[in-house]
């Protein structure tokens, strides 16, 4: 069971005057039941990507595996529904997604496709709609009462109230308060953590590329460039640049201080880098 | 959804894109009338060399004009089998039993045919290589005279020129809305009668949620650099009449003349 894409390249309206090679023959293993940021400049191509994991986009070229299930360019995949069931993709922007006369129905929109019953459906609803922080009397309300970040709330909730194994979400905290984009990235964090999920992240957010995503995917032009655990990512001072990234904070300060002839152990918080701090000045 | 061609502006810089918008619209216009001449196939011969080779000098591919066409092949089908029914002239081709097929219905929907497909040619012609704005303002100042007699000109043209704007948008739109709801589940091929209205549903209302949505902003963003419909202004980009304008509606006036010429002498 893995998700793995082969030479996969995906060209926008090929043989038009509008054509676009997105990706340009991708090779790469996502592992599962971990979080992994997908990150690159705007027009790298991550939302192209993402958008293979349910075969939204077929791969005009290579091929996708995901558990077993693979999508070959140039043929027609069958029972798609079965394949989105496990693998729920939140896009860019979800709130236009919103129709339903309640967000109760809304959420349960997606489960009922896949089968489920009205009553499980519905539960399953209330259960999602408190995962992404809002109470339950949101649930008679329409969904376009709501305010902008409460819109992206439901949306999300629709898509785990389908209890995929693997959650794929495009920048799904873009355009919320800060506080409400750590309450998201810790839901996400206590998905994979405690209900053994798998989380594919689009963010360009460093500081929850750090504290928590386990992997890293970087895209540039179209091309997987990088792909290492977190704390490698963070020390290619190069590939940073290249990027224009600026590292988090915390990352500079050890820098700096390592650069200073501090030793410091390899945790990234600021509790162990002032205890490590406190320990070296007093040696 | 996205290979949508009907009323898309192909980005080229060929002598046809630089012709001046006004010419081009006179001309299409010139053209839908000497479509109505009823100069049979020959008549439709000429007309169609003339479009081919406009299409040609604006550097359009072959299939880019079929995918154009591609709406109208359900109606066509429907004129078939009306024509087929109602149309009892010629021979009988095909008998079914007490049903016959004739001649004459195939040649009617055959003629049809050849003025439909002559008639999306030479609009997707004009779109295809007008920018939506350079359109609108050709379309005001062809409607400039009619101002005097209370057209609003200017209003129609902006209204046009938005709606154009918006087509690509509209069409981006309902594909990322498809793709959602794909995402939750939503199949729009397969399912029973009520899944299938669900799905339209699913569909239907973020996109008129967004287009209500797009359209208030718009409002707002032209009120508040401070747009007022009736008041004059300058313009940036002037249009300049050249020869090869003069040409283009010369060669329209003449396939006009020719199409007559048949009709009179057949
Ligand atoms: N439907 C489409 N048709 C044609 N080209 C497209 C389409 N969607 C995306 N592209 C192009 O493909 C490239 C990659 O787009 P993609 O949406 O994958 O980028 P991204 O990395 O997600 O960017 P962002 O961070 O802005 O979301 C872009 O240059 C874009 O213009
Ligand atoms: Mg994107």
């Amino acid at each position: 069971m893995s998700v793995k894409f082969k030479n996969v390249g995906h060209i926008y309206s090929p043989d038009s005057p509008f054509e676009y090679v997105a990706l340009h023959d991708v090779n790469l293993e996502l592992p599962l039941h971990k979080m992994v940021a997908i990150v690159g400049n705007t027009g790298s191509g991550k939302s192209t990507l993402v958008q293979h994991l349910n075969a939204l986009l077929k791969p005009t070229s290579g091929e996708v595996h995901i558990n077993d299930r693979i999508i070959v360019a140039d043929e027609k995949p069958r029972n798609l529904k079965s394949l989105r069931k496990v693998v729920g993709l939140v896009f860019q922007f979800p709130e236009y997604q919103l129709f339903e006369e309640t967000i109760l129905r809304d959420i349960a929109f997606g489960p009922k496709n896949f089968g489920i019953s009205e009553e499980e459906a519905e539960a399953r609803a209330r259960m999602a709609i408190k995962q992404v922080g809002l109470d339950e009397s949101y649930l008679m309300r329409s969904p376009f009462d709501l305010s902008g970040g409460q819109k992206r709330r439901v949306a999300i909730a629709g898509i785990l109230a389908m209890d995929p194994e693997i959650i794929v979400l495009d920048e799904p905290t873009a355009g919320l308060d800060p506080q409400g984009a750590k309450q998201m990235m810790q839901l996400f964090a206590d998905l994979k953590n405690k209900h053994n999920k798998t989380i594919y992240i689009v963010t360009h957010d460093m500081e929850h590329v750090l504290n928590y995503c386990d992997e890293v995917v970087v895209m540039k032009d179209g091309r997987m460039i990088h792909q290492s655990n977190v704390e490698d990512f963070f020390a290619e001072g190069e590939l940073l640049n290249d990027l224009h990234i600026a590292p988090p904070a915390i990352i500079k300060v050890k820098q700096m201080l390592k650069e200073r002839g501090f030793k410091l152990s390899k945790a990234n918080d600021f509790d162990t880098l002032v205890k490590d701090i406190v320990k070296e000045v007093r040696k | 959804m996205k290979n949508i061609a009907l009323g898309r502006y192909i980005p080229l810089n060929t002598p046809f894109h630089r012709l001046d918008p006004r010419a081009k619209i006179d001309a299409m216009f010139l053209m839908l009338i000497a479509i109505f001449i009823p100069a049979g196939f020959i008549g439709y011969g000429i007309i169609g060399v003339a479009v081919v080779a406009c299409i040609y000098l604006a550097g359009l591919k072959f299939d880019f004009i079929v995918k154009a066409m591609k709406p109208m092949m359900f109606m066509l089908v429907f004129l078939l089998v009306v024509n087929a029914m109602v149309i009892k002239d010629g021979v009988a081709l095909v008998t079914l039993g007490s049903f016959s097929i004739y001649s004459g219905a195939i040649i009617q929907t055959l003629y049809i045919t050849v003025r439909l497909m002559l008639m999306v040619m030479i609009t997707t012609l004009l779109t295809a290589t007008t920018k939506p704005l350079d359109l609108t303002l050709g379309i005001e100042c062809l409607l400039a005279p009619f101002k005097k007699i209370g057209v609003p000109a200017h209003e129609i043209a902006m209204m046009i020129s938005i709606a154009l704007r918006f087509i690509p948008t509209l069409i981006e739109e309902t594909d990322r809305i498809i793709k959602a709801q794909t995402s939750r589940g939503v199949d729009l091929d397969e399912g029973s009668l009520k899944e299938k209205i669900m799905a339209v549903l699913s569909l239907i209302v973020p996109l008129f949620v967004s287009a209500f949505q797009k359209a208030e902003d718009l409002a707002n963003a032209m009120e508040s650099r401070g747009y007022a419909p009736g008041a004059t202004r300058t313009r940036y980009k002037v249009l300049k009449w050249t020869t090869s304008d003069t040409l283009l509606i010369v060669g329209t006036i003449v396939v006009i003349i020719l199409n007559v010429g048949v009709w009179k002498l057949l």
